[in-house]
């Protein structure tokens, strides 16, 4: 583990923590959710009317809330199979590369899923049931691919700098 | 089928040169389906395909087994299933790390992740089998061995993944893990019975338990086994889809955790973010993995392959026992998830093609990627527990592991040729 510097600190305490504790919201919401659906349907007979389509809202939020904690963390699964190859130099160097390469494709997606957005507020696309609005959601995952884009730019920003030597944060 | 040869070539490449596995399979099947279609295809495709499985009602099952099985591993449970099996076995030969395996065995019914599996019960269960004297090797294997029942017994986060790679039925492919987890358990303790009678002295005897203290040892660990049984038989039952199973579970497990006071506010918000965190990580190696599936299957890989193995002119069976062959030669080399998600969509369609069935095949997967959690050079299992005793070497472990690897493959084989073993409580399933 390389020292969590100052600015690294404050990206995860001001930015990709209180995201996470969203998504944990959400998913502890979600799990309420289920259980007040299914003890409702079976002991009373009384099932939460649209259920099915909070749990797809709330799943995305759950999902998408997170992503930019993993990318800070570089916690994505990986193959470090010959990382006691690489010599430390060369870490710096690739992790660097590595790192701009999802920063692009995160911003891509971001860009593309805001154009889906915007034709699903463009068309007022709702839920079939409880007539929810679809766009504020698509909305939600283009910010939060957005978000992830600047954290692993963040990211660069280390390696580049020398904040960070290697990808300390892989998987446990 | 060249182009997808190619394909995979690359993202080889970008894997072994660490680009993450979400990121290289996304970019990978992003830029092999412009070039079979066209750019704006190919990105409308990757966004429509990121907001659908992003908002997947079925995939929620996901984040709420992983939260259940973090809610009871808080209430400690690991500590009582391991005390519990020891009172049943301990008095044995090996018998300690015969309980090891009950108790992995049992963990790994609440929790989805083999790697979590092991790291847990080396905790609990290192320290007994060091006080009675248990060589180092086989105690390790055996944790080792263990845990990777943990992502065959369900609830498994890898059967969900290959059940929405394959579009199978989740609740199928939980119940058809149950009798081939079982078995694991029961060949598991043939070889530890196998490796004391070689070797006494590596797995003395410990104290023998009366039958109040075994009571006892099971009242810590009743609640958990009801929630088990409700899940798993709701599912089977067809009372709850696996979502609202898993929704139940978490929430049972969470009542549990409550009430045995295991829980601050502090705690259940480190339960849900690390909930979180991991959903995040499993979504985009997903997503990905979707991606790229779309590449190959538009690129005509599958009936290439399928015309391929039907010029070769030989029975099904042959071309499933290369296949198997090619998992474990991956095996020694990638992680469980990378492996499945790397494979899984080239070898499906042909699969299903030659007429097996896909339930099967999905445990015969997990068997397959368990079995390379403790193959050398790189059996995870083993690195994490390597990790976490910290003062065992790697080749002792690998050493110990060799009796759990030989009736692992026997398993194997008695699966693929036997496939009633996997199928037959699926198919007395209601609904589905």
């Amino acid at each position: 583990m390389t020292a969590r510097t100052f600015l690294e600190g404050r990206a995860e305490r001001w930015l990709t923590r209180p995201l996470v504790l969203l998504g944990g919201i959400l998913l502890f919401t979600l799990m309420v959710l289920t259980c007040i659906d299914v003890v409702g349907r079976y002991l009373f007979n009384a099932p939460l009317q649209g259920a099915t389509e909070l749990t797809r809202l709330l799943m995305a939020g759950v999902i998408f809330a997170a992503l930019p904690a993993v990318c800070l963390r570089e916690d994505h699964v990986t193959v470090d199979l010959l990382d006691s190859l690489v010599p430390k130099w060369l870490m710096r160097a690739r992790q660097l590369a590595i790192n701009l390469t999802c920063t692009v494709i995160l911003a891509v997606i971001s860009w593309r899923v805001w154009l889906l957005a915007e034709r699903a507020g463009q068309y007022g696309d709702r839920t079939e049931y409880l007539q929810i609005p679809v766009a504020p959601v698509v909305y939600f995952i283009a910010l939060m691919c957005a978000m992830a884009a600047l954290v692993a730019a963040l990211v660069c920003a280390y390696y580049l700098t020398g904040r960070r030597h290697d990808a300390s944060g892989s998987m446990p | 089928m060249s182009t997808a040869l190619i394909g995979f070539a690359i993202l080889l490449l970008l894997v072994f040169l660490r680009l993450p596995i979400a990121f290289a399979m996304g970019l990978v099947g992003f830029v092999g389906f412009a070039l079979q279609t066209n750019t704006r295809a190919s990105l409308s495709m990757v966004g429509r395909l990121l907001i659908d499985t992003g908002q997947d009602y079925g995939l929620s099952v996901v984040p709420l087994f992983i939260l259940m099985g973090l809610f009871v591993n808080r209430a400690g449970l690991s500590t009582e299933l391991y005390r519990a099996s020891y009172a049943f076995l301990g008095h044995f030969r090996g018998g300690l790390a015969m309980a090891t395996i009950v108790a992995c065995g049992g963990f790994s019914a609440i929790c989805g992740s083999s790697l979590a599996t092991a790291a847990t019960m080396s905790r609990v269960a290192m320290p007994p089998m060091r006080k009675y004297g248990y060589s180092d090797g086989l105690a390790a294997a055996s944790i080792a061995a263990g845990g990777t029942l943990g992502i065959l017994i369900p609830p498994s986060v890898i059967l969900v993944i290959y059940g929405l790679l394959t579009e199978q039925s989740i609740g199928k492919l939980f119940i058809a893990g149950i009798v081939p987890g079982l078995l694991g358990i029961l060949f598991y303790v043939l070889a530890i019975r196998f490796a004391v009678a070689r070797s006494p002295a590596a797995g003395p005897a410990g104290e023998r338990s009366d039958w109040p203290e075994r009571l006892a040892a099971l009242r810590g660990v009743w609640t958990v086994l009801l929630l088990f049984l409700v899940v798993i038989g709701g599912i089977y039952g067809g009372v709850f889809t696996p979502t609202e199973a898993a929704g139940i579970g978490a929430g049972g497990a969470f009542l549990i955790a409550l009430a045995r006071r295991a829980l601050s506010l502090y705690d259940l918000s480190e339960v849900l973010m690390d909930t979180a965190r991991t959903t995040a990580m499993l979504f985009s190696v997903l997503i990905g993995a979707l991606i790229f599936s779309n590449f190959v299957n538009r690129a005509g890989l599958p009936d290439a392959l399928l015309a391929l193995v039907t010029g070769f002119d030989v029975s099904p069976l042959v071309v499933m026992c290369l296949i198997l062959l090619v998992y474990i030669v991956l095996g020694c080399v990638f992680e469980s998830l990378s492996m499945l998600l790397l494979t899984v969509p080239i070898f499906f369609p042909l699969v299903q093609s030659l007429g097996f069935d896909l339930i099967w095949f999905g445990i015969i997967v997990v068997v397959v990627t368990e079995i390379s959690l403790i193959t050398p050079p790189v059996g995870l299992n083993v690195f994490v527990l390597r990790g976490v005793l910290g003062d065992v070497s790697t080749g002792t472990i690998f050493r110990g592991v060799t009796p759990f690897w030989i009736v692992d493959i026997l398993r194997l084989a008695l699966l693929v040729l036997v496939p009633a073993l996997s199928l037959w409580l699926p198919s007395l399933m209601m609904g589905g």
